[in-house]
């Protein structure tokens, strides 16, 4: 089975989608490879994200500010850790937490000085990162100075810098462009695409031998339009060869059949039973030249536009435009009809394939044979009959039979194939033959 | 009856003016467009022969000047050319019939006969189909000389069939053609007219065969002997 197509849509998103992935993803490694290199900047960034996580324990109230240790640093923050230091006092010098010693201390601002928004002081230069530094957050009644000191950063603060660094001020406003850029795109292309659904809407109705129903270029975008005028050249071209082809067809039916009606008027006056049979072998040759004519006209059929076809109308006609044929050959035809369905296609060529099953029925049955031309249920014909056919060593014709190099049927499956559906040939046991013809609802 | 032939082919004319002789008809047996212009103004024809491929010019446009210039004489194509599309194209174009090369002559002329008619001025209305004749005027069927007494519904519907002689009539035809007798119509009254006609046509010797081409209609055609 072959796999439905994308739509342009779909491979412009993909395409935004994977680009932008990978501008992201080199913007984050140059963002990570700049940062990583400033030691002086990755311990700004670190004080300055555990400040702000800290900060999360201050509570302001009527009589001033307290405060508790957020639940998810009490770890790191605990008393007695060597590596992890945290402050947190008033401006004034008031301390309302610390585990902090008196060695410690010396890393943080002297409580009587008057402190600054922000400090940060590198400890020890490079990694593993060894830094001090406070901000001044402001909480109610008067600001609050949280101090952290990092000695070598066991618990990977950096990494949570990091995430949270690309994660606020990478991922989230590059999403919402991508987000933009892309609802842009997707209205974009369905702009630019109507007059093309447009074009595509018409091609159906394009009869390559009309040059009125090629598709209009006018509206559309550039490269659409160069499209659309390349394709009109194509139909120009095959409306051209389909043309040539029908001449040519035409030619050749002309001079054979125009010797061939001669001969058989000559024929005619022949009493001798030999003519007969000369007549019939002309007849058979005559046969063929229509076979080959149709083939020949089958290709390209279908680039003509459908149109509905009402089985049981064009079965009707076919069985009166025959029946004067068949009861001259000493057989007899009926038509019954279990109701079709109208479906869309070529009239001629269904037409053709139903007078071929009934002419194959007509030449290839014994005399007295019933010919029953079934209509539906449904988008379906057959032709059957009863009787029983000549094998070919029986005949002896000069002229290769059409039935024995199978054109009748090859034109009629050719035909069923063209609309999409099939020809299905039985022969019951009890002589005849059903040739069946469906075509899609 | 007077027809002419526009056909190119010398022998094929030959053979054609032959065979329309034969069947005691006049014919005026030209080969090209043009002279077949000059006959058609200057002489009045029952029925036109026309080939499609002439050698100076298309016979289809030589139908279509024709019924623009009013010309009202049926008109029989004979060409080589078989696919539909191209036989709508001729009876869009004003022809009444077409028949496709090769053919014989029964065949060409049994089509003549037909159109011949179908003439709206018909001086003898009297259609004959092999030893069968009707005289729509007298009322009267006859088969070698020999009356047939028909009822008013079977004489139209042998009027109907021996008009249309060697094609199929659509049941509906019928219908419609009886139900213009005024009383209520029963569902089987064209194939009880048509199985009476059948009837009394059997006994004589008429040369013609009335078959029913169930889910259609009907059929009346010349049986060879």
């Amino acid at each position: 089975m072959t796999k439905e197509p994308l739509s342009l849509v779909a491979i412009v998103t993909r395409r935004i989608i994977f680009y932008a992935a990978l501008a992201m993803l080199g913007q984050l490694v140059a963002v990570v490879v700049q940062t990583w290199s400033d030691d002086l900047q990755l311990g700004h960034m670190a004080i300055e994200h555990e400040s702000f996580a800290l900060a999360q324990g201050l509570t302001g109230e009527a009589g001033g500010v307290s405060y508790n240790l957020p639940r998810q640093l009490r770890g790191r923050y605990a008393q007695g850790r060597r590596d992890y230091f945290a402050r947190i006092r008033s401006r004034s010098g008031v301390v309302l937490f610390s585990n902090c010693d008196r060695e410690c201390a010396d890393r943080f601002l002297p409580l009587n000085i008057d402190p600054p928004n922000f400090w940060v002081r590198q400890l020890a230069p490079g990694k593993p990162l060894n830094v001090a530094g406070g901000l001044l957050v402001d909480r109610g009644v008067e600001p609050i100075l949280v101090e952290v000191a990092i000695l070598g950063d066991k618990d990977q603060v950096l990494h949570a810098v990091f995430a949270h660094e690309i994660r606020d001020h990478m991922a989230a406003p590059m999403s919402l462009l991508l987000l933009v850029v892309l609802l842009a795109a997707v209205f974009s292309i369905r702009r630019a695409l109507k007059p093309v659904a447009h074009a595509a809407a018409q091609i159906p109705n394009i009869n390559p031998l009309k040059k009125e129903t090629r598709l209009a270029t006018d509206g559309l975008p550039l490269e659409v339009a160069r499209l659309t005028s390349a394709v009109n050249k194509a139909c120009d071209r095959v409306g051209e060869l389909m043309g040539a082809q029908k001449d040519f067809t035409s030619a050749i039916s002309h001079e054979v059949r125009t010797p061939l009606a001669i001969a058989h008027l000559e024929l005619e006056k022949i009493a001798d039973p030999r003519a007969r049979k000369v007549e019939s072998d002309l007849e058979t040759l005559n046969q063929l030249v229509e076979q080959l004519t149709t083939l020949a006209r089958l290709e390209g059929a279908d680039c003509i536009p459908t149109q509905k076809i009402d089985l049981s109308h064009m079965a009707e006609e076919v069985v009166s435009a025959m029946a004067p044929l068949v009861y001259a050959s000493g057989k007899t035809i009926e038509l019954v009809d279990h109701g079709s369905t109208a479906f869309q296609g070529y009239p001629s060529l269904i037409e053709s394939a139903l007078r071929n099953l009934v002419d194959n029925a007509i030449r290839h049955t014994s005399p007295q044979a019933h010919i029953r031309v079934e209509v539906g249920p449904g988008p379906v014909f057959r032709v059957c009959d009863d009787g029983v056919r000549a094998v070919a060593s029986q005949t002896k014709s000069a002229v290769p039979s059409p039935r024995r190099i199978g054109l009748g049927l090859r034109i009629v499956g050719r035909i069923a194939e063209i609309h999409g559906g099939h020809l299905a040939i039985n022969k019951p046991s009890g002589g005849g033959m059903v040739a069946e013809v469906f075509f899609p609802a | 009856m007077r027809l002419l032939l526009v056909e190119d082919s010398d022998r094929l004319r030959e053979l054609l003016t032959e065979a329309v002789h034969g069947a005691g008809w006049r014919v005026d047996a030209v080969a090209t467009g043009e002279d077949a212009r000059e006959a058609v103004a200057v002489a009045a024809y029952d029925l036109l022969l026309v080939d499609l491929g002439l050698p100076d010019g298309d016979g289809l446009d030589l139908v279509r000047e024709f019924r623009r210039g009013g010309v009202q004489t049926p008109i029989l194509i004979l060409t080589a050319r078989s696919a539909i599309e191209e036989r709508i194209s001729g009876l869009d174009a004003g022809a009444d019939d077409y028949l496709v090369k090769p053919f014989n002559t029964g065949e060409l002329l049994a089509r003549c006969r037909a159109l011949l008619r179908r003439t709206p001025d018909t001086k003898t209305p009297i259609f004959s189909v092999a030893r069968l004749s009707l005289d729509v005027a007298a009322g009267l069927a006859s088969s070698a000389n020999v009356d047939i007494g028909l009822a008013p519904r079977e004489r139209t519907v042998l009027e109907i069939l021996m008009r249309e002689a060697g094609r199929v009539v659509p049941k509906r035809k019928l219908e419609h053609a009886l139900s213009e007798f005024g009383d209520e119509l029963s569902s089987n009254a064209v194939e009880l007219a048509v199985s009476r006609l059948r009837k009394k046509l059997e006994p004589h010797d008429s040369g013609v065969a009335l078959e029913t081409i169930r889910g259609v209609g009907y059929l009346l055609r010349e049986v060879r002997p």
